[in-house]
């Protein structure tokens, strides 16, 4: 009887061994919004963010205040952490940033100074 | 990703399951529940093989594709299986007892049986994430499901501007019915659909050959095929050529258990995979040509009543093309035919050489599919000495048709470049056909020759 039983209970081992063993190590991880957020330090290339959502409708209400405001050229793109961001590229420089920044918050907006994704 | 998309393709691919066992029971019925569940891999890939054929021809003929139609086609098809069935006879084992006797389990189908899931395991943990890379698959395959999803249907204008308009839309049809069921057209999670199909293919050769080989050919042969680098990095890639590669080897599988049992449910089941296999990707039909052709020439000596039957199959499946042959023409779209033309090849004899050694270094390249060719040139050997003649002849034949077949498809599209380069030339893939086929051929040849050996001592 215990011989017939033997087979299974390998099968089983060998089967839950995988799981186990993966799951041990905890479940996959994934970056959060925060750690996707590069801040603009000294010179280069910058993006603006005017924000970042889970949800497009929403960062495209965003995108559309920005334009309505007189902002062009303000995109919605995946930031590659599964969140879209509303974003002002090609900033050439620190101080144009901050001016930018400071230009937006008059009108409404918390604008994030940012490093571009390599 | 999410937990509700894999739950909804669960459900997807049980449907496709239920549809598959009432196309079994049409088939050939089971003697027992038992009997029903080692052939549970073969119904599953039945329901994907006939709703794929019944939503090519939905898609065809400008039926939209939403979960209502998925649902009923589905009803169609399995009320319909089950009237054939019981037209021919068939019912149902007496209900299982509550009481059964415990089943057996070897040790040698514990240990392998163990190892191919947890290979499964592995697989379903790399496509869970997976990222839509494969050129040909965010190209061209997943937008078309994509399209089929949001539009319901083969939007002319989109079809006409894509890559590969030749190539019948059941895979996408097959992607669309898993972003219906996801909810959304998740092209991460989709990659498990896939998972679903390579499970589905490893479960129907496990049913259909235990009994027939020893565990330990069977499973040994399966695992070096699955563990082989092609099959672990691309198997769940979303485009046709493993679906393609898995409904071909099924039918040739078929085809043999046809001609060494004469059971006609394994032609039938054998004109349905290679009819899905044509509608998957246009290299079905040459596919379908190679193992019919074998079978038609080891039946040779019985061909008065065999040829017949093979050519109804083969008649059979190509119908089953026919109206998407006729979108394509109505809708002027390209055929699919050789870039070289009818007699284009003759005109390219340069080419000829160079592609036949070009098939034959992928085949034997064992940075792609490690020893499986090899080992099926030596099983087949071994068949021709001490096994039976006829099976060894077909498994010959296949492979030699199926190398003639890949070597054409360089040699006759002269645009090709002589690579491996999976960019620029779709050999490597194409060539996963006759290596699928060797998880069945290797084993029954082996144990053939085995048979017969002991039998002479």
């Amino acid at each position: 009887m215990r011989g017939r039983w033997a087979p299974w209970l390998i099968l089983l081992t060998i089967v839950l061994s995988y799981p186990v063993i993966v799951l041990a190590g905890g479940s996959p991880r994934f970056p959060s919004a925060r750690e996707c957020i590069h801040p603009a330090e000294g010179e280069g290339e910058l993006e603006a963010v005017f924000g970042r959502f889970r949800d497009r409708g929403a960062a495209v209400a965003m995108r559309d205040r920005a334009l309505a405001v007189g902002f062009q050229e303000i995109d919605v793109e995946g930031d590659g952490c599964g969140f879209l961001k509303v974003v002002l590229h090609e900033i050439p420089s620190l101080a144009v940033g901050r001016d930018f920044a400071a230009e937006a918050r008059n009108v409404g907006f918390t604008v994030r100074l940012e490093r571009p994704p390599r | 990703m999410s937990l509700g998309a894999i739950v909804g393709l669960v459900a997807l691919n049980l449907w496709l399951f239920v549809v598959g066992v009432c196309v079994l029971f049409g088939l050939r019925g089971w003697n027992s529940w038992v009997e029903l569940g080692r052939l549970s891999g073969l119904a599953y890939m039945c329901g994907v093989g006939s709703l794929g054929i019944v939503w090519v021809w939905q898609l065809t003929f400008s039926i939209g594709m939403s979960l209502a139609t998925i649902f009923g086609s589905g009803v169609i098809v399995g009320v319909a299986a089950v009237l054939v069935g019981l037209r021919l006879g068939r019912r149902l084992p007496p209900r299982p007892m509550l009481r059964m006797p415990p089943l057996r389990l070897s040790l040698v189908a514990a240990l392998f049986g163990g190892l191919t899931a947890v290979y499964l395991e592995a697989q379903f943990r790399a496509g869970r994430l997976a990222g839509l890379y494969e050129f040909d698959a965010w190209s061209f395959w997943v937008p078309k499901a994509r399209a089929i999803y949001y539009f319901g249907g083969l939007d002319g204008q989109f079809f006409q501007g894509l890559a590969g308009q030749s190539y019948p839309p059941l895979v996408p049809a097959l992607e669309a019915a898993a972003f219906h069921f996801m909810g959304a057209a998740d092209a991460v999670t989709l990659h498990l659909q896939f998972w679903f199909l390579l499970l589905g293919f490893v479960g129907a050769v496990i049913g259909l050959l235990a009994g027939r080989v020893p565990r330990l050919l069977l499973w040994g042969s399966l695992l070096l095929v699955l563990v082989t680098p092609h099959v672990v990095d691309y198997a769940l890639q979303p485009q046709a050529d493993f679906l393609l590669d898995e409904f071909f080897a099924l039918g040739a599988l078929l085809l043999a258990i046809w001609l060494r049992d004469r059971a006609d449910w394994a032609l039938c089941g054998a004109t349905l995979f290679l009819a899905a296999a044509m509608l998957t990707k246009r290299e079905g039909y040459v596919l379908g040509v190679c193992a019919l052709l074998a079978a038609v020439v080891v039946t040779r000596p019985q061909a008065r009543s065999l040829w017949p039957r093979l050519v109804a199959a083969g008649l059979v499946a190509a119908a089953l093309t026919i109206p998407w042959r006729v979108l394509l023409v109505a809708r002027d779209l390209e055929g699919g035919g050789p870039e070289a033309g009818g007699l284009g090849l003759l005109s390219h004899l340069e080419r000829a050489w160079p592609s036949l050694r070009l098939t034959l270094s992928t085949l034997f390249d064992f940075h792609i599919w490690l020893i499986v060719v090899p080992l099926l040139v030596l099983a087949i050997l071994a068949g021709f000495i001490s096994g039976d003649r006829q099976f060894s002849g077909y498994a010959a034949l296949l492979s030699i048709l199926c190398v003639a077949a890949f070597t054409w498809s360089t040699w006759a599209f002269p645009s090709l470049p002589i690579t491996k380069a999976a960019a620029v030339n779709p050999i490597v893939r194409f060539t996963g056909a006759l290596v699928l086929a060797t998880v069945w051929l290797v084993p029954l040849l082996l144990a053939d020759a085995r048979r017969t050996e002991a039998a002479r001592r």
